[in-house]
């Protein structure tokens, strides 16, 4: 191992979180080179001096006040345990259809302690954008509705997606109206589909982690003879409605 | 002989609503709570008022804690998320509201005030260089972000591995990296006439 290498690894080295062989290479290295010795004692150093001024700070602390402050709210924490939960589950929901601002790392301005078997790392990152994404698509659709009447087409019917089951028991409604999209379904999946219905999914509440097995339920379909379909893909967390109007249909052929 | 519980043996009984298996956890973590969140804030009342909530939140959900993380990380999460928070708060506090003065410099005199007191059982000069090295110490870590904050106290104070901070942190051990690497280079280079 040269110098080179080992200034790539040494942080690791010194946080020992390298591999066995890779240990052993920069450790080798390190007690012959005087340059990577003295890299790596700076950083002994500064460790040194933050535990050595943060130990000094707390020194004189009385700890007893931690236990004294928290004990007479344990009773009360205790009993209205379960009524926090579902505030804070709400708080969570308003915070992401409002779009509250985050810190710029990702950081919860609130976290919820329940919420700490979500999944670590970037996976759950992914999942906040991939939700907000699909409330973005959701607001499209609404759009959408809305300029439908000024392309002289007047909604005639409606789905209404009363909720989705997660393992969490997490449920968002999200209403949708016939939009004209002639020809093609946005999902590319299947055969062309006359009208197509894409409904944007929001799943909400804790973690927002979707059930491998997602259901929709349709509350309501109002749209005489018509063939529903309906294809979920729980990783995009979106769900594709498409309403096969057999009237239309017919006319175009 | 009295063979010492686990903390997955306190979590439970403290889910169960047993005030002292959870004191009993306090009692544990409390100073290296308090040692992570005093390095973020550098402000002893905050510190404390910070780990007394952040045991009071751990008591209220334990009864959801599934045992899939150590004890201490989830209690650090808590923690480092509340110091955050303060720290955004009063962040946002107007400057006349605040004890700040301006900038960095109004915060390096506090610092110097605080710590100048120092024992006068000692070598006055040996004093006097040991405060300023701190407060030196102090500022350099004042001018990380709160989460390059976090991740170094958590590793060179805590010496919780990558995968730990990860956790506590929520973001990748990449990210836990980069950070460490980034916090690490600006104190160097800031204490680089003392180390």
């Amino acid at each position: 191992m040269n110098c080179r290498e080992a200034e790539r690894l040494i942080e690791t080295f010194y946080d020992g979180e390298l591999d066995g062989r890779s240990m052993r290479d920069a450790a080798m290295h390190i007690t012959r080179c005087k340059r990577c010795e003295a890299e790596l004692a700076q950083r002994e150093r500064v460790q040194e001096l933050l535990s050595r001024t943060i130990e000094h700070e707390i020194a004189d602390i009385d700890l007893s006040r931690i236990w004294a402050a928290v004990e007479p709210t344990l009773e009360d924490a205790g009993s209205r345990s379960s009524g926090l939960r579902v505030a804070a589950a709400s708080s969570r929901v308003g915070g992401l259809l409002l779009g509250r601002a985050r810190s710029g790392d990702g950081q919860d301005e609130s976290f919820d302690p329940a919420s700490w078997d979500a999944p670590p790392s970037h996976a759950r990152g992914l999942w906040r954008w991939t939700v907000a994404g699909g409330v973005a698509l959701a607001a499209s659709v609404l759009l959408a509705v809305t300029l439908v009447p000024q392309l002289g087409e007047t909604p005639q019917g409606g789905v209404r997606v009363a909720s989705e089951k997660t393992d969490l028991g997490s449920s968002a409604t999200t209403e949708v109206a016939r939009v004209s999209s002639p020809g093609t379904g946005s999902a590319s999946r299947g055969a062309p589909v006359p009208e197509a219905f894409e409904v944007a999914r929001a799943s909400v509440g804790r973690a927002v982690r979707p059930a491998s097995n997602k259901q929709v339920q349709v509350e309501s379909v109002n749209f005489p003879r018509s063939a529903v379909s309906m294809w979920s893909e729980p990783a995009s967390d979106t769900t594709v409605i498409w309403i096969d109007d057999e009237e239309q249909a017919a006319g175009r052929r | 002989m009295s063979v010492e519980r686990t903390d997955w043996d306190l979590v439970r009984l403290a889910g169960g609503g047993d005030k002292e298996a959870f004191r009993e956890l306090v009692e544990r973590y409390q100073r290296r709570v308090l040692a992570v969140v005093m390095g973020m804030l550098h402000d002893r009342e905050a510190a404390l008022e910070v780990t007394q909530e952040t045991f009071i939140k751990a008591f209220r959900s334990i009864g959801r804690f599934k045992g899939d993380a150590s004890f201490y990380t989830w209690v650090y999460r808590i923690a480092v998320n509340l110091a955050i928070d303060h720290q955004r708060r009063e962040w946002r506090r107007p400057l006349a509201d605040s004890t700040r003065t301006s900038g960095n410099d109004g915060q390096t005199e506090d610092l110097l005030d605080r710590i100048g007191d120092e024992d006068p059982r000692g070598d006055p000069f040996e004093a006097t260089k040991d405060s300023e090295l701190r407060a030196r110490v102090l500022a350099a870590i004042d001018e990380l972000t709160p989460d390059h904050k976090a991740v170094i106290l958590l590793r060179e104070l805590e010496g919780l591995s990558y995968e730990e901070i990860s956790r506590v942190m929520q973001c990748s051990k990449g990210t836990v990296m980069s950070r460490l690497h980034y916090a690490r280079k600006k104190l160097q280079a800031r204490l680089k006439e003392f180390v």
